[in-house]
């Protein structure tokens, strides 16, 4: 009997070895990590994001929870996320748009670009979708006379989202007049649908949402807010804005990005391991394949280049939500340039560079 | 914590000595003193509420919603009001906030049960993130079930010790969800 | 006729697969768990299952993951009937009458009904999925945001109005009150923090997890506990499945529910509670033992169960045709099915058209392994009915601050359970109904958010709302339900005085 007992101790022994073994290596040995996404499932933003997310615990070999937290174009989810301890086991993930609004709409205080350092994987446009069938808009034309003679509501996820920019640019270079009625749905998938059934007009969306629509003939996009066409099949090639007129020219090419970020102050080993885990992530043939299908570009943006990026956005932005008097309060209150005289050797002290 | 617990002895426990004895007359003094507050709140909610920013259009505010809430309030406070008063709540009412019925409720042994189950939770939770949760949880139970005279002695200790240990295992090692 | 192929082929190829089968089953019964625990839902069990079933192929994991979904979404009626706790909000209708019928030493027949029940719900959904999917969704496609705020403000006026069988207008007020609750913290539209008085924690709203187990499950632990001599639940076990003829007599009923439940997960936004409360509502009214709801009959617990389960077949029809889930744990299968390369929407059946028989034959399975489970652990779990209270209602305490704190992941949800605990505890005393509250908490963000995108849509008129046909229905229905409602008070009352004056 004490042979027994004496081997069975020492399995005892050998099995709490692994098992501190096993947490010494865990990158989250506390428990499981929460990427808290800025809005619904099943959106843009949750559909971009989460291929990324699972290629990245597939390198780490740990899981990460995902948790949808809608609201106020994910400002809620942002102020949240920095609410809460910056020990590395809360990220937030959004569209690159969705910052420019934070603090010139008072909506967070905290969630401004440089507090979080982003992953970057992939970028797509903006679109603008119509059901000609409902709303007997077929051309942008259409739809600038529509907006003119406020016989249109243009439908967004958020206000204050990159998508809600693009619009009031848009307006802006076409010469819309008229405040532009909007209509929130909380998500872009919402929102296609709402145009689909004829409850909203045009709809403004991040095309990954969409796309499946277009291709089914139930909407139909005007154009995208990128520099050149995109072929959904052989029948239908969307144009590009640019090609619309010189006036649309100067819409700035703000690719949505959709980042995974995590609180700047959070522990240096987690950044670098997921770092290492979102490049392992982007190099995967599923990445490629996913962004294709969706009519995305994978581009692997991180460290200071992704910070340069976000930041000429979040200024874009910010003045085109106040120019369009979407926010009370002018962004020269918080010291953000206008894009043209935007300057990143000027602006990267605040990251830390 | 303190305020809850009054409206607990001034309602709870003399309606439930009331609805014991004679089921005719429900509640009718708690209603009115809950009218009264309902008013209250809805007033206090609306007020609020019209404070609040008024963006692009007052209809689509973030206050609106919550101004109509504070009306609906009002209202269904004055129905309870006129209800409770038909069944003569002010009397009752008044018997209810009298002292003699708060002490003799306060001294009454359902109160004096209820309270202490309610402050062993209430220390276990305040204690929470202080301790571990699974010596928490045992001096918790054990001092619960010790208080409601829940088993013999030694059973109490068996279920005290194993209880958490078993829900430790099975929420942090198989569905992984995070412990306070 | 390629179709009906399709699902042959499904069925064929899911029942030769033992890992289908295991995943199933056990999946099925970890769900059930979740359900039974209260604090943990389907929607939490399924998020925290998404990463697991990527490492799974397609089939594995819509197998698996609506094994779960289903599970979880029985699994409450066990605790409603048990401890009168609902594991689940979807549950709280059914401890109506499930309570009564375990006091009255029925509660193994009364868990035995509702699994079937909860399984008669599925399946009858899965076939209306599978036969009527083209034609459902264009209902789900008519409910614009108008609609959605009628629908909402309908629920919970229902729900206020069963949960007492006294007096109605108390159960609105319990309603409203939900709904005031809900407005605290940063509202959807512009983000603008609400009641949080710059409070961080406020700023991110009360949740709904902390206060269903605070509401219901701390105020029963206080009401029970306080008794000098807590209830005891004796008698046999008895059966547990109940002789069919129960059954042949409801059919009525169940017909009904069902079709309630898939109408309402059919409609995005109202989920698994809506249609139970629903369903209950409408089985009152019908039913010939309609005045022995709330009592401890067996038809009150079919028609809540019947129809929650019903709500899944229902939710997958716009979460398949236009990728809009139908309910909160819908959303995180449509997530997870969208890590597996499958773009649930209008495309679906051209470039996936074995997917849809797919889930029908998946959930075919999971309602089998559901009811396999439920069946079994009957009696087992009704053994435990007969624990003295005094040991049972303290071990649920830990388990419920569990419940609260990993939902959101801070002590603050814990302590606003506890408060949320002593809010039930006094409503409770006051003949209050807890269910309105937990439901008003849910719809509130729809009913306020929907409102007023329907005022944006509209530019701020109200005429053109009114003129919409399905939101004229629903009105008209909002406004018999607050006529029978106060016709009801008035008889409760009248009652009342007249016993008054003879006692």
């Amino acid at each position: 009997m004490k042979k027994y007992g004496l081997f069975m101790v020492a399995a005892l022994v050998l099995l709490a070895l692994a098992g501190f073994a096993i947490a010494a290596e865990k990158i989250w040995d506390k428990g499981t990590p929460t990427v808290f996404v800025g809005f619904g499932a099943g959106g843009g933003t949750d559909t971009a994001v989460r291929p990324l997310i699972v290629l990245m615990q597939q390198h780490l070999g740990e899981t990460i929870n995902v948790v949808n937290m809608p609201g106020a174009a994910s400002a809620v989810a942002a102020e949240h996320v920095m609410g809460l301890d910056k020990d590395g086991y809360s990220m937030f993930a959004t569209g690159s748009g969705c910052f420019g609004g934070f603090l010139i709409t008072e909506t967070s205080t905290q969630g401004v670009p440089w507090n979080w350092y982003g992953f970057h994987h992939i970028q797509g446009p903006a679109a603008f979708v119509v059901n000609p069938e409902k709303s007997g808009i077929n051309t942008v034309e259409d739809a600038i006379k529509a907006l003119n003679e406020e016989k249109a509501s243009v439908g967004v996820s958020s206000l204050g989202a990159g998508i809600h920019g693009f619009v009031e640019a848009f307006a802006k270079a076409a010469g819309v007049e008229k405040k532009i009625n909007y209509v929130t749905s909380g998500g872009d998938g919402k929102t296609c649908v709402s145009v689909m059934a004829g409850e909203i007009e045009i709809g403004s969306i991040s095309f990954s949402a969409g796309v499946d629509y277009v291709r089914a003939g139930q909407l139909k996009v005007l154009f995208l807010n990128r520099r050149d066409p995109f072929v959904v099949s052989e029948a239908v090639t969307i144009p590009p804005i640019t090609d619309l007129g010189d006036a649309y020219k100067n819409i700035p090419d703000l690719a949505e990005t959709w980042p995974v970020m995590i609180p700047r102050d959070a522990p240096k080993p987690i950044v670098d391991k997921l770092q290492e885990a979102f490049i392992w992530a982007c190099e995967q043939p599923e990445m490629k394949e996913f962004a294709e299908k969706m009519g995305y570009q994978v581009i692997t943006r991180y460290g200071e280049e992704a910070d340069r990026v976000l930041d000429y956005q979040y200024a874009a932005y910010a003045w085109v939500l106040f120019d369009a008097g979407m926010a009370d309060i002018s962004p020269e209150k918080f010291g953000i340039p206008r894009p043209e005289n935007w300057d990143w050797s000027k602006e990267k002290a605040k990251y830390g560079y | 914590m303190n305020t809850e617990r009054k409206t607990v002895s001034e309602a709870g426990e003399a309606d439930r000595k009331e609805t014991k004895q004679f089921r005719a007359k429900p509640l009718a003094g708690a209603d009115f003193i809950t009218a009264l507050a309902l008013i209250l709140f809805g007033t206090a909610f609306y007020m609020c509420a019209s404070n609040m920013k008024v963006y692009q259009l007052f209809f689509t505010s973030p206050g609106f919603f919550p101004m109509i809430l504070g009306v609906l309030f009002v209202l269904f406070g004055f129905v309870l009001l006129y209800t409770s008063c038909k069944r003569g709540g002010f009397t009752d009412a008044k018997r209810i906030v009298s002292g003699s019925n708060i002490k003799r409720s306060i001294a009454s042994p359902v109160f004096k049960k209820g309270g202490i189950v309610f402050l062993l939770i209430l220390g276990y939770v305040m204690l929470l993130g202080k301790a571990s949760f699974v010596y928490l949880s045992m001096g918790y139970l054990f001092l619960t079930l010790l208080y409601l005279r829940a088993a013999k002695w030694y059973w109490i200790i068996v279920i005290s010790v194993l209880a958490p240990i078993g829900i430790e295992l099975v929420f942090v090692n198989f569905f992984r969800i995070p412990m306070p | 006729m390629e179709y009906l192929q399709h699902i042959a082929n499904m069925f064929v190829a899911m029942a030769q697969d033992p890992w289908i089968i295991a995943l199933i089953f056990g999946g099925s019964i970890a769900g059930l768990v979740v359900g039974v625990i209260p604090g943990l839902t389907a929607t939490m069990a399924l998020a925290l299952l998404i990463n697991i079933s990527y490492g799974m192929s397609l089939m594995h994991a819509v197998a698996f993951l609506l094994s779960v979904y289903v599970g979880a979404t029985s699994g409450g009626l066990c605790s409603a009937i048990m401890i009168n706790i609902p594991g689940t909000p979807a549950a709280a209708a059914t401890s109506l009458d499930g309570f009564p019928l375990a006091k009255k030493g029925m509660g193994g027949l009364a868990i035995g009904t509702g699994f079937i029940a909860s399984f008669i719900g599925t399946v009858f959904s899965i076939l209306i999925m599978l036969t009527l999917t083209p034609v459902l969704y264009l209902i789900a496609i008519k409910f614009g945001h108008w609609e959605m705020f009628l629908l909402a403000l309908f629920g919970i006026m229902i729900c206020g109005t069963l949960s007492t069988d006294k007096d109605p207008i108390k159960g609105w007020i319990v309603g409203f009150l939900g709904f005031a609750l809900s407005m605290v913290g940063m509202e959807e539209i512009y983000a603008y923090p609400r009641f949080a008085f710059g409070s961080l924690q406020l700023k991110g709203g009360i949740p709904l997890i902390a206060t269903l187990i605070g509401v219901f499950g701390i105020s029963e632990v206080l009401s029970v506990l306080q008794e000098p001599v807590p209830y005891k639940i004796e008698g046999k076990i008895g059966r547990v499945i109940p002789p069919f003829n129960i059954f042949k007599k409801l059919i009525p009923s169940t017909l009904r529910s069902g079709i309630i439940g898939v109408i309402i997960g059919a409609i995005p936004g109202a989920g698994e509670d809506v249609g139970a409360w629903l369903s209950y509502d409408m089985g009152k009214r019908r039913s010939k033992d309609g005045d022995k709801f709330g009592t401890g009959i067996l038809e009150g617990v079919i028609c809540p169960e019947v129809a929650n389960n019903a709500v899944i077949g229902g939710a997958m029809i716009p979460l398949l045709t236009l990728a809009v889930p139908g309910s909160p744990p819908s959303a995180m299968f449509l997530a997870a099915m969208n890590l597996h390369g499958v773009r649930p929407g209008p495309m679906l059946n051209i470039e996936n058209p074995a997917f849809l028989p797919m889930v029908g034959v998946a959930l075919m399975f999971a309602s089998l392994a559901m009811v396999f489970w439920g069946l079994l652990l009957a009696k087992p779990m009704v053994g435990m009915l007969k624990i003295k209270r005094e040991i049972l209602l303290p071990l649920v305490v830990p388990l419920t601050v569990i419940g609260a704190y990993s939902g959101g992941i801070r002590i603050f949800d814990v302590y606003l359970m506890l408060f949320a605990g002593v809010i039930g505890y006094v409503l409770r005393q006051m003949d209050y109904p807890l269910a309105p509250l937990v439901l008003g908490l849910i719809l509130g963000p729809l009913a306020d958010v929907s409102f007023r995108q329907a005022l944006m849509q509209s530019r701020g008129m109200l005429l053109p709302l009114l003129q919409r046909p399905i939101g004229l229905v629903l009105m008209v229905a909002v406004v018999w339900l607050i006529w029978t409602g106060i016709v009801r008070a008035r008889a409760y009352y009248r009652k009342m005085d007249t016993l008054d004056a003879s006692g």
